[in-house]
């Protein structure tokens, strides 16, 4: 509860609606859940022809880990804590019975995720503005160019 | 009519200047990507010009609606690279993009406007995608990256 009240401060004058650490835990959420997610598509691809498919899943599966770390330290900066330890592994979001996600989900997801994190850069300011906004090209460029197979 | 303010040493102005001169080089640059690349990636270069000069001239209002010195543009540019092939072209396609979105990501830390940090946040995302697309044309991997505008 400490740390939830030394971000009560807004940047540079601006007012968030709500918490800046809860925002940034959400990106934070959706960047695991991608990673996840794109794991689990990866693993299900069964066409060898896939390759190209497989390579790019393995490349958002990094990116959105990367996000993840960036996001953990932005929060700790935020919350005026050490960052915590790099713990965290995607979880597999799905029941291992429930059926594999497809290209499609991950590109779904990766729109949402870039539509949020381009919302919250907006309304944010400085560094952190900039690293939202970092992190919502890399997911267009990910969902538009690189899942996309090549025509 | 009062006279243009000179141009700011720093905050939101100055990283909008910036970002228009990136971008006066960049609209530059794709002539010769335009002169050197391989005719099937002529769709690509029309659409990158395309987007590019769209952006120069919304800057260029942007600034001049404010009351801030528009930068002119350089009357020439020094290639970063050499220019002797297709790949060379696509080379410089991918460097300038990285460019392009290093100089929009700038403008999004510095805004205090929100529309500009939308304008320039929608740049930065389309930047990176056509840096995707021209990594992919020059058969690079990975085409994409995490932080595009910055190395997080």
């Amino acid at each position: 509860m400490l740390a939830l009240l030394a971000l009560a401060v807004p940047a540079c004058g601006s007012a968030p609606t709500t918490p800046v650490v809860d925002d940034l835990e959400a990106q934070r959420q959706l960047a695991l859940r991608d990673s996840a997610l794109a794991a689990a598509a990866g693993a299900a691809l069964s066409d060898p022809d896939a390759k190209a498919l497989a390579a790019a899943l393995t490349q958002v599966v990094q990116e959105r880990t990367d996000h993840a770390r960036a996001l953990a330290a932005e929060i700790a900066r935020a919350a005026r804590k050490p960052p915590p330890e790099d713990t965290d592994t995607p979880t597999p979001t799905a029941a291992p019975d429930a059926p594999a996600p497809t290209v499609s989900q991950v590109i779904n997801a990766l729109r949402a995720a870039a539509d949020s994190a381009g919302k919250l850069a907006v309304t944010t300011s400085g560094y952190r503005a900039g690293l939202l906004a970092s992190i919502a090209a890399a997911c267009t460029a990910s969902y538009a160019v690189a899942l996309v197979a090549q025509s | 009519m009062t006279a243009p303010q000179p141009r700011p040493a720093s905050g939101p102005e100055a990283a909008l200047s910036e970002a228009l001169e990136t971008e006066y080089g960049v609209v530059y640059g794709y002539g010769l990507v335009s002169a050197y690349s391989l005719p099937e990636f002529n769709g690509l270069v029309v659409t990158t010009i395309r987007q590019h000069r769209e952006r120069r001239d919304r800057t260029i209002a942007i600034l001049t609606s404010r009351g801030v010195a528009v930068p002119p543009a350089a009357a020439g540019y020094q290639l970063p690279m050499p220019m002797t092939t297709s790949n060379d072209a696509l080379r410089l396609a991918i460097r300038m993009e990285n460019d392009t979105a290093a100089a929009w990501r700038a403008v999004v830390e510095q805004a205090v406007e929100t529309t500009d940090r939308e304008f320039a946040a929608t740049a930065l995302g389309q930047s990176a995608v056509l840096a995707a697309h021209w990594n992919r044309a020059l058969g690079n991997w990975p085409i994409t990256q995490a932080f595009p505008g910055g190395q997080d």
